[in-house]
């Protein structure tokens, strides 16, 4: 659905990006992390139309955005980092704004307003002036403003930013249901946990540099290497014995002890983790409880970044 | 006893001697704003560019006799060229001095009033709060750190003036009292801009406020003086009035450098000390009050309201009207009652705190229309007759009453006067409406939201361009009814004049709307946009017969220079508006008006080809300025290729 070929952008000295290619499919929901400044909101806006890219190409549904940008426009919503709203307006007079801006017949605005303030959880607030509303439902009077003309995507800058763990766990939930219905979401964020929950897959750019970009899966599996698995020994003593038993497995990369816990690494690949039990047992040791330790997104963010920049 | 003695140590300063530090000028001008201030606009390139401006225009103003030497120069001798210089020397002093005022008093607003306007767009107001600093200490800090710029600009020219004396320019006293004068306008006229900031939402409406409150300062008491003179009040005694405005003063300088009015210099010197005591004053006063309204503003965001003006709205028919200040009052403030705080400041209880919670949600939603962009600047306005409005208008009706009624027996001129003021206000209006048609957008982040739909630049332009033409109403209307009323009616002035002022006053306003929404497609803030707009304005109708009369002085010896003015004077609306109502007397017969302009008398017809002709003209500059700002919105849009 997003195509991006080489994309570059300096403004002045500064390469916001740098030689970015990334492509988003249909459906999916894509989580574009990075720090502050590292160009995701110049791509971003790069793909609205709002700025040209010095190079490269940019496409949203086979369609370029620079030389059919009027057509790109109706099948795109974009929700800038800043929300700006005209707040002399009440809510559903901003929304028919735009319904209006977009081409929707004055017929059908009443029920296209009416649908998306109640997608938005937003029709007890129809009638108040913008201004009035709280941030978290100015954001989702934002998200509410982008879905008024039902695009096939959208590019959502920080939606989340702002807002209190409450409206945070709205605005996700929000998200997750236009993915269910179809629609293919950039959802720009540093807040990685709200994007492992909701995304399929996520981009990481640094610098201007897109450092990675595909399923959240495989990124775990790049950062973590092997799988890792955690085991509390009922008899601390017996650390030591523990790990020279499972050491002597080719599967097992390394194992370290902490207190009455071994860290046991796998080497790449599929394991099934019934083996190191095995060992454990047959080697007279006792185990209190055994675990898969997660790679966090954090953890593969930080991994995928370190030294990639260097 | 060491539990005494700490005791001791610890009570509290007593409020005079608190008072007494927060009078201390380093305190209160000189403080942590004040230092951030200086260095941030150190930072920007803007400041630069405004004093390179400045500059730019003092040595334009210099190099005009130069270029007239150089053109003279094969038609007259070395020893003409030199009395030429002579001749003109107090003329291009007096020119500088005037440009530096009409500057500074443009410059000073739009420099202050984005003060608080600015802090509380960017909301941080509320980090103001937590600091130590007083109301007045951030007032004033702003004030000084802003002034420092006013008075940079100031003294530019100072050298420029002082090397004129070379060639029998001004006195350096004189000239040192006229810049005075300047300088004291300027910092009243920052003064205003605080104030006003204190008062609007954007900073464009506050600086045309602070203008429009300075013009006022200086043309009321030349007012009062001239209803004195004409009830037989020798001048002697109104001289207070003369010197308490500095157009008047400044003007009475000029007169001196020209050599048209007599009057030994002491007089002079001692008129300019007063002006200067009297506005340095005013300032004083009015920094006050803008603390003092920065007060109100600062509690009431403490209480999660607003004091801003309200966005336009309207309610639903049998509603009542709600309050202007508070759409953000949440229903716990309401529940709590609010108990005053001592601060002096009445809390927004009872009655008020109730219309304003329902303004949340009882509000009804009008259909937008087809055009959305021109739905929003059309819409019409909710609260029209707000307090300020009314008192306002009172105040004016007033005004105008006395002195309609003081000069009853010279109607005729109070008319062509009243046309003169009236089209100035008018074009300072027409200079600063169209500064937040894009930029407003750009400050408010929405224009991203508006560029992302599938909106035509050049429907968004035309629909900016409507509201700006639309709500500039006010003040033709007002000029027009008056000239109806004392003129027309009252039976001293054509009611042709009514037809001519119709068309003189749409000049400024759709010169200027088309230019101003180019300027503010361009520049990222709306004051500047203003600024920029109106300094057109001031350059076309003030700096070019500035300049026609600095150039004249060197070929008046071979063409006649009055053909130059009179050419000057037919484009200027300030002009042409005295023209066609002190030329339109009643008891002329239709085909016999004759207008008289400085070197040429015209007939009704050409008269009223020549406005027409500057209306058409003005409306094609219009036109393909907005064809610009278009183009100029269509690739930050990314509408590249179509």
């Amino acid at each position: 659905m997003i195509e991006l070929r080489g994309i570059r952008k300096n403004f002045g000295a500064l390469r916001a990006v740098d030689d970015l290619t990334l492509d988003i499919g249909a459906g999916e929901i894509f989580g574009f992390i990075g720090p502050n400044g590292a160009g995701k909101s110049t791509t971003m806006r790069i793909i609205a139309g709002l700025i040209s890219p010095d190079a490269g190409t940019a496409k949203v549904d086979g369609l370029d955005v620079r030389t059919q940008g009027d057509d790109v426009r109706r099948i795109l919503g974009y929700m800038p980092d800043f929300l700006g709203v005209y707040d002399d307006l009440t809510v559903d007079e901003y929304l028919q704004f735009f319904a209006s801006a977009f081409g929707l017949e004055r017929r059908k605005r009443r029920a296209v307003v009416d649908s998306v303030l109640e997608l938005t959880d937003l029709t007890f607030k129809k009638h108040a002036m913008v201004s009035s509303l709280s941030r978290g439902m100015q954001q989702r009077l934002g998200v509410a403003r982008v879905l008024i003309h039902d695009p096939k995507v959208l590019l959502l800058d920080e939606p989340a930013s702002g807002l209190d763990p409450r409206a945070r766990i709205e605005m996700r939930s929000l998200l997750t249901e236009l993915g269910r219905m179809g629609k293919s979401l950039m959802v720009s964020s540093h807040i990685l946990t709200e994007l492992a929950e909701m995304c399929s897959s996520i981009g990481i750019i640094e610098r201007g540099k897109l450092l990675y970009a595909g399923s959240i899966k495989d990124a775990y599996a790049r950062a973590r290497g092997g799988e890792r698995v955690s085991i509390r020994l009922e008899d601390a003593t017996q650390g030591e014995h523990a790990a020279t038993l499972v050491r002597g497995d080719e599967r097992v990369q390394s194992a370290s002890l902490e207190g009455d816990r071994m860290f046991v690494e796998l080497t790449p690949g599929e394991h099934s983790h019934h083996f190191i039990i095995e060992r454990l047992v047959t080697g007279g040791v006792r185990i209190a409880s055994f675990t898969s330790v997660e790679v966090k997104l954090e953890e593969a963010f930080l991994k995928l970044t370190k030294g990639a920049l260097q | 006893m060491s539990g005494a003695t700490s005791a001791s140590s610890m009570r509290p300063t007593p409020r005079v001697i608190r008072w007494l530090r927060a009078l201390n000028p380093f305190t209160l001008a000189f403080n942590a704003l004040f230092h951030a201030e200086v260095r941030s606009s150190g930072r920007k390139r803007g400041t630069y560019f405004l004093r390179f401006l400045a500059a730019g225009l003092v040595s334009g103003a210099m190099l005009l006799p130069a270029a007239g030497m150089a053109i003279g120069a094969t038609e007259s001798s070395g020893a003409e060229r030199l009395q030429a210089l002579q001749r003109i020397a107090p003329t291009v002093s007096g020119t500088i001095i005037w440009m530096t005022f009409i500057g500074l008093c443009l410059a000073a607003p739009v420099l202050t009033a984005p003060v608080v306007c600015d802090e509380r767009r960017m909301r941080t107001l509320p980090a103001l709060l937590t600091t130590p600093l007083t109301a007045g200490q951030i007032i004033v800090g702003k004030l000084a750190a802003r002034l420092l710029h006013v008075i940079i600009m100031g003294l530019l020219p100072l050298p420029v003036l002082l090397a004129a004396r070379a060639f029998g320019g001004v006195e350096a006293g004189v000239l040192a009292a006229a810049m005075g004068v300047v300088l004291a306008t300027a910092v009243l006229a920052a003064s205003l801009g605080v104030l006003a900031s204190t008062w609007s939402r954007k900073a464009s409406s506050a600086s045309t406020l602070a203008v429009i409150l300075l013009f006022a300062i200086c043309v009321l008491p030349l007012l009062v003086l001239w209803t004195l003179m004409i009830r037989g009040v020798h001048i002697s005694s109104g001289i207070v009035w003369l010197v308490a405005s500095p157009i008047g003063v400044l003007g009475s300088f000029t007169a001196r450098m020209a050599g048209q009015v007599g009057g030994t210099d002491p007089i002079l010197i001692r008129g300019a000390l007063l002006s200067i005591a009297i506005n340095l004053s005013l300032a004083g006063i009015v920094a006050m009050l803008a603390a003092a309204s920065l007060r109100r503003v600062l509690r009431a965001e403490a209480e999660g309201r607003t004091l801003a003006p309200p966005p336009r709205r309207r309610m639903r028919k049998g509603r009542k009207q709600t309050y202007a200040l508070d759409a953000v009052v949440s229903a716990q403030d309401a529940s709590s009652g609010g108990a005053g705080d001592g601060t002096g400041i009445a809390p927004r209880a009872g009655k008020r705190r109730r219309r304003a919670v329902r303004a949340g949600d009882g509000a009804s939603s009008r259909v937008v229309g087809d055009h959305p962009v021109l739905w929003r600047e059309l819409r019409p306005r909710a609260r029209f007759f707000t307090a300020k409005r009314i008192v306002g208008a009172v105040l004016l009706a007033v005004l105008m009453s006395w002195i309609t009624y003081e000069m009853w027996d010279q109607r005729e001129a109070l008319t062509t006067l009243i046309s003169v003021v009236g089209m100035i206000i008018v074009c300072i209006i027409a200079g600063s409406t169209p500064a937040p048609s894009i930029a407003g957008e750009r400050e408010g982040r929405t224009l991203d939201e508006l560029l992302t739909t599938p909106l035509r630049p050049w429907s968004i332009i035309l629909a900016k361009a409507a509201g700006v033409l639309r709500t500039q109403w006010m003040a033709p209307l007002i000029l027009i009814t008056y000239v109806a009323i004392v003129g027309v009616f009252a039976g001293s002035t054509h009611p042709v004049a009514i037809l001519h002022l119709a068309m003189i006053v749409l000049i400024p306003i759709i010169l200027l709307g088309g230019v101003g929404v180019l300027v503010s497609t361009s520049v990222r803030k709306a004051s500047t946009a203003g600024a920029i707009t109106t300094l057109v304005g001031v350059g076309l109708w003030a700096g070019l017969p500035m300049s026609v009369g600095i150039l004249s002085a060197f070929f008046e010896a071979f063409v006649d220079t009055n053909e130059w003015f009179n050419g000057v004077m037919l484009i200027n609306p300030v002009a042409l508006a005295g023209t066609a109502v002190g030329s339109a007397g009643d008891d002329v017969m239709l085909q016999d008006l004759t207008y008289h302009m400085p070197s040429e008398a015209y007939t009704l017809t050409q008269f009223t080809t020549i406005i027409a002709a500057d209306l058409a003209v003005a409306s094609m500059i219009a036109a393909l300025c907005l064809a610009r700002a278009a183009r100029i919105l269509r690739p930050v849009s990314g509408r590249l290729a179509h």
